[in-house]
């Protein structure tokens, strides 16, 4: 049987997980997301976090600068694996941790949650690489499908979050309500632009350089925030060389968290606490770098057949 | 041309051009001529000439290349400098090619030595504004000096300038691989390290990096060239000047690193290179590699992995391989290094799947002859679950390339055939499967020789039911997937569906003119399939059979005891519902009322994972958009379970709630005369619902607009009337409705599906509306002409009808087959085919990839295109 507390700490350590232990944790944080939401309302204060991207370390500073999960309660806006050389133990860490303090912790989707994704971007080859088979991969991506598509903060007037950003197919929050999540992320519809669209600077909507989702401006912002009766819309999905930049006349906040990005953007990182007058405050922080242990690199193939 | 004294000549034709002077801030134009570039014969001195183009004796300019003078090529007709005695000079050349010509000639000059300090530059405007950017093209190299104790720093500044542009990175490097610089560098860091001399270890780690970022393909391979170069270069990195409290120990685990061998194999270099390659790009360099340079990595692997597989292409090798697993005599080998060939063995054909198609087409194809299915017959049988694992992995991993290799439909010669090809016919009974705890000996027995046997598929549905790993059984359910795609034999023949559509036709014609290799087609994939609903699916799809007399009680226990198994078959079912040729597919699982069975998932005190898969499983039934599936989910009252669980979560907000409004949604969406052709079967079930579910919709679903839709929709007739110039009342909707899939039962009995209908004032209607319809008219235009002029086609707009022209066309077919005196039976496959595909593709665009998509497209205009011609040579 899994000993969540011990598994904990030895994902954070690094260790090996064995597969039987991935599956379990697997199937246990499925258990959990089938009774979220699309958009899951979750309650004041809660930190909001960007993407991770594997970047397990710095994931472990970023809970030393909000303060310890269940202590602080969290909020991730996706796109935790992917990139860096730890996309399985951050997820294996986000996943123990909402299975062990399920209220004080939510996971939405990003775009980098999906099995047509990973395969191109690392975390496939990461498993692989791992365990010597595809099964892990194929656990995580169940996960995948079952992760909420976003969440309110802090109720009426409060902060809409998704990964990506709006969709021409989705006027109010209600809407998203009808679809029926659990697939791989459609290459088209609201589903997808929620995980794939940009703000910019144009008027109305925009195709996107991405290939999926759209660009949206200003006004579409101010529309949706009008509508929804909502305040802000946090999202992450690009990279903000100071961790944070909001936009819009403030309407739109992208928060992003993987510091020096891919070990070697340079940009700093943060996370966006929102209180229970929703009130914003940002903290900002670094790529870690004291410990040996820190030192990110991928490990060697378990064994080598001549 | 007249050129004394010319030895070279590098500009041979003149080039016309304007010589400018700078003069204080203006550059004055010196006059127009032609330019050469030219070597005094007797002080080897180069130099450019322009002769004035009217008079030819009149020199303009003559500027020798010498000293260290810095030549600029601007704007790509500009060449600009300053000449010793610090004049401005200009040539502004009238083409592109003569400004290269002239270039080219700076560079021989430079390059041969003729003034070996001179330089040229290309300066590129750059995108945005701030600075241009200059790339030296060529001019004097700074080459490191051999290193010493005391000028690593320097060597290290070099290094560090000469990244800067491609031709001092390829001169260096060029440099590096001539001169055995790294061998130096390794003998100075050997002594920087007995001396724990660390500045040094640091600086020379930051050379090493600099180098690797050239990104020149044949430093790296000159880095790599040995194993004793390889340690060295790792032992480099291992100190990191980032880190500096901090080694890393890349030589001692390489040093320590023991590679597992199976059989004996002579070229070893190449499968340590791939190690070695493997460790330098995601161990020593993960952090420091930017794009170019891991993909320059990443290429020099893959043409090493090629090599590796080319290699291991030696039936030779293969053989030996595989004869540990015995051929007939029994030989005694251990039970380890069994496994271990199966390790082996996945861990290349992981290598051949990133390969290029027909490269890992060859390799598993030789894989499979020499013997791969008693490897995989051992895998599958083996106590380890990790290498039952391994072996399902080989087969997933092996018809996801080509199913023909394990699954010979037309391609025979690909299978090792030591015995004929069973047919069809002598598999009535059912095939013995060994027990999947068999000992290894008589897993050997198994015969994975697949024409149109079931045996792969039966093991695989051994392994979903039976194995309790649950990575296992989603490997099983991947591949049977794959085994049972429709398109299964299409990947030998692209146009298989449409030669079985076209055999099915001439078989209702009166002159039958089919082709035998046709015809071969056809009988394998049907028979293929309908072995599978004889012998398989029953096995498989056992516990939904409602009609079997277990207790309610006993199901769900065997339910609850594996509820992934039955989310799993859930999928399957959708799979086999959507996939198949309804003629094959539909009795079965009407006969067995295996929907019943899935319905009742929803009701059985299961996990809510299982409940969602059942009702996505109805899900895709509904938008299968089949007139009897249809019919059975209103008559059996299937969607009782839906609705009861339904009822039970619909004031909460969760991923169950959202599976049912989606559901509902689907019905309400396609009830909407634009959204599709064919929508009559949504009209019932949305009537069905309004009739029984009036309550539920019109005071549980409030939040969104799904419940108020469907009332809204049924009480205004579906708004029909306004495109509708006959029917005004919803009764003559009703009616409507009832005529048209009338028609379709007519074609629809041809495949001798049962009919399960028991409501009898539903059976009424048809009845009504058979009766009307048969015998269909075989002449005129009768009552027939009537049900394609119903609302379906009245309420299409014009733009819609330009999507919908290939459906369109295949209607037009049917009525002109009606005219023509052909029975509609005849072209009944047809017809329900386009349609249902066009259905799919309106409704779940998400579940077909565009390849597919666009091939149903296209093969539904081909079919209507083959009817349409066929149709006019019999008017002619």
């Amino acid at each position: 049987m899994l000993n969540l507390d011990e598994t904990i700490e030895n994902i954070k350590l690094c260790k090996h997980i064995p597969e039987s232990d991935v599956e379990e944790l697997c199937t246990k944080v499925i258990e959990l997301l089938i009774e979220e939401a699309n958009i899951q309302h979750v309650d004041t204060p809660v930190t909001i976090c960007g993407d991770i991207h594997g970047q397990l370390h710095d994931l472990i500073t970023l809970f030393k600068t909000g303060g310890e999960c269940p202590g602080t309660q969290y909020l991730f806006l996706g796109d935790f694996v992917d990139r860096g050389f730890y996309s399985l133990e951050s997820f294996l860490l986000l996943m123990a941790l909402k299975v062990r303090f399920p209220d004080r912790i939510t996971l939405i989707r990003g775009n980098h949650e999906s099995r047509q994704i990973t395969t191109v971007y690392g975390f496939y080859d990461e498993c692989v690489r791992k365990y010597g088979s595809v099964n892990v991969w194929r656990y995580c991506c169940e996960v995948f499908d079952y992760l909420s598509l976003g969440a309110i903060v802090g109720g009426k007037g409060g902060v809409f979050c998704i990964h990506g950003g709006l969709s021409p197919d989705i006027e109010t929050v209600d809407q998203i309500r009808i679809l029926d999540r659990k697939q791989e992320v459609p290459h088209e519809g609201g589903m997808c632009d929620l995980l794939w669209s940009d703000p910019e600077d144009v008027p109305g909507w925009a195709i996107s350089p991405r290939g999926a989702g759209f660009l949206f401006g200003e006004n579409e912002v101010n529309t949706f925030l009008h509508q929804n009766n909502i305040s802000l819309i946090a999202r992450a999905h690009q990279l903000v060389m100071e961790g944070y930049k909001e936009m819009f006349n403030q309407g739109l906040v992208t928060v992003w968290s993987a510091p020096n990005y891919c070990y070697r953007c340079g940009n700093i990182a943060s996370v966006l606490t929102i209180d229970d007058n929703l009130n914003r405050d940002y903290k900002v922080f670094e790529a870690a770098t004291q410990d040996v242990s820190n030192i990110p690199s991928k490990k060697p193939a378990i064994d080598y057949f001549i | 041309m007249e050129s004394p004294g010319t030895i070279l000549n590098l500009g041979p034709t003149p080039r016309r051009v304007k010589v400018y002077l700078l003069q204080g801030e203006d550059w004055l134009d010196n006059g127009t001529g032609y330019c050469v570039g030219e070597i005094d014969n007797e002080s080897k001195a180069p130099y450019f000439l322009v002769r004035n183009e009217l008079e030819a004796e009149d020199v303009i300019l003559k500027s020798y290349l010498e000293g260290s003078i810095q030549y600029q090529r601007q704007q790509e007709t500009l060449i600009v400098w300053t000449d010793l005695s610090g004049k401005d000079l200009a040539l502004s050349f009238q083409e592109t090619e003569g400004c290269a010509d002239l270039c080219e000639f700076i560079i021989k000059m430079q390059q041969d030595n003729y003034s070996p300090n001179i330089s040229l530059y290309y300066v590129i405007p750059s995108l945005t504004e701030g600075d241009d950017i200059t790339e030296l093209i060529t001019g004097p190299i700074t080459y490191p000096k051999d290193p010493t104790e005391t000028n690593l720093e320097a060597v290290l500044d070099t290094i560090n300038q000469g990244s800067n542009s491609q031709f001092t990175r390829t001169s260096i490097s060029k440099f590096i691989i001539e001169k055995e610089y790294f061998l130096k560098l390794i003998g100075a860091f050997n002594k920087a390290e007995s001396d724990k001399n660390l500045i040094n270890l640091y600086t020379l780690s930051e050379i090493i990096k600099t180098l690797i970022l050239y990104n020149e393909s044949a430093l790296i391979e000159d880095l790599l060239s040995s194993e004793e170069r390889m340690l060295a270069l790792v032992g480099i990195l291992e100190y990191d000047p980032e880190y500096p409290n901090f080694k890393a120990c890349h030589r001692d685990f390489l040093k320590n690193k023991s590679f597992k061998t199976v059989i004996p194999i002579e070229k070893l270099t190449i499968f340590k290179k791939d190690f070695h390659l493997n460790f330098l790009k995601d161990v020593v360099l993960a952090r420091f590699l930017d794009d170019q340079t891991f993909n320059l990595l990443s290429s020099l692997i893959y043409v090493n992995q090629v090599e590796i597989i080319n290699y291991l292409k030696d039936p030779e090798i293969l053989e030996q391989l595989f004869n540990i697993y015995g051929d007939g005599e029994i030989i005694n080998t251990n039970n380890e290094l069994k496994c271990d060939g199966v390790r082996m063995l996945h861990q290349y054909v992981l290598i051949a799947k990133s390969l290029q198609s027909f490269q890992k087409s060859e390799f598993f194809s030789l894989l499979v002859r020499s013997g791969l299915f008693r490897m995989i017959s051992f895998a599958l049988n083996e106590p380890q679950s990790s290498i039952r694992v391994l072996g399902t992995e080989l087969i997933v991993i092996i018809i996801e390339q080509d199913v023909s290799l394990v699954n010979s439909i037309d391609k025979d010669e690909t299978i090792d055939n030591s015995e004929p090809p069973t047919q069809m016919e002598h598999h009535t009974e059912p095939l013995k499967l060994p027990d999947v705890d068999n000992t290894a000996s008589d897993a050997k027995n198994l015969k994975l020789k697949l024409s149109d046997d079931m045996t792969l598929i039966s093991i695989l549905t051994r392994l979903l039911v039976e194995d309790k790993n649950p990575g296992l059984k989603i490997q099983a359910f991947e591949a049977l997937r794959i085994l049972l795609d429709s398109n299964i034999a299409s990947n030998a023949n692209p146009d298989i569906e449409i030669d079985q559509l076209k055999n099915e036709l001439r078989s209702h014609r009166p002159v039958v003119a089919s082709g035998s290799s046709d015809d071969f087609h056809d009988i394998n994939t049907n028979n293929y399939f309908k072995a599978f609903y004889s012998q398989v699916a029953p096995e498989l799809f056992n516990d939904f059979d409602s009609s079997i007399n277990n207790s309610f009680e006993e199901i769900s226990t065997r339910i609850r005891s594996d509820e992934l198994l039955y989310q799993h078959l859930c999928e399957l079912i959708s799979f086999c519902t959507k996939e198949h040729d309804t003629s094959i597919s539909r009795p079965f699982f009407l006969d067995n009322n295996i929907l019943l069975g899935v319905g009742r998932l929803i009701a059985i005190n299961c996990r809510i994972i299982l409940k969602l898969s059942a009702i996505r499983c109805l899900k895709t039934l509904i938008l299968s958009n089949d007139n009897y599936y249809c019919h059975y989910i209103i008559d059996s009252n299937l969607l009782r379970y839906f609705f009861s669980y339904f009822q039970l979560i619909a004031d909460q907000n969760n991923l169950a709630n959202s599976t049912c409004l989606d559901f509902i949604e689907i019905i309400v969406k396609n009830c909407d005369a634009s959204s599709s052709i064919k929508y009559h079967n949504f009209k019932m079930l949305a009537n069905y619902i309004y009739r029984n579910y009036k309550e539920l919709c019109g005071t549980k679903l409030n939040h969104v607009s799904t419940g108020k839709d469907l009332i809204e929709l049924v009480e205004n007739g579906f708004y029909e009337d306004s495109n509708n110039h006959n029917n005004t009342t919803t009764d003559n909707t009703f009616r409507n409705e009832d005529i048209s899939f009338g028609s379709d039962d007519e074609i629809l009995d041809r495949h001798n599906a049962s009919t399960p209908i028991n409501d009898e004032e539903e059976f009424d209607q048809i009845e009504e509306a058979e009766g009307k319809n048969a015998p269909l008219p075989v002449n005129g235009n009768g009552g027939h002409i009537d049900l394609f002029a119903g609302t379906e086609f009245k309420s299409i707009s014009n733009g819609e009808k330009r999507h919908r022209e290939e459906d369109e066309e295949e209607e037009d077919e049917q009525r002109n087959y009606a005219k023509n005196g052909v029975h509609l039976n005849g072209t009944g496959n047809v017809i329900d085919c386009g349609n249902e595909e066009s259905a799919n593709n309106d409704l779940s665009p998400k579940k077909l990839s565009t390849s597919i998509k666009a091939k149903f497209s296209n093969a539904s205009k081909k079919i209507a295109l083959s009817l349409r011609s066929k149709n006019a040579g019999n008017n002619i």
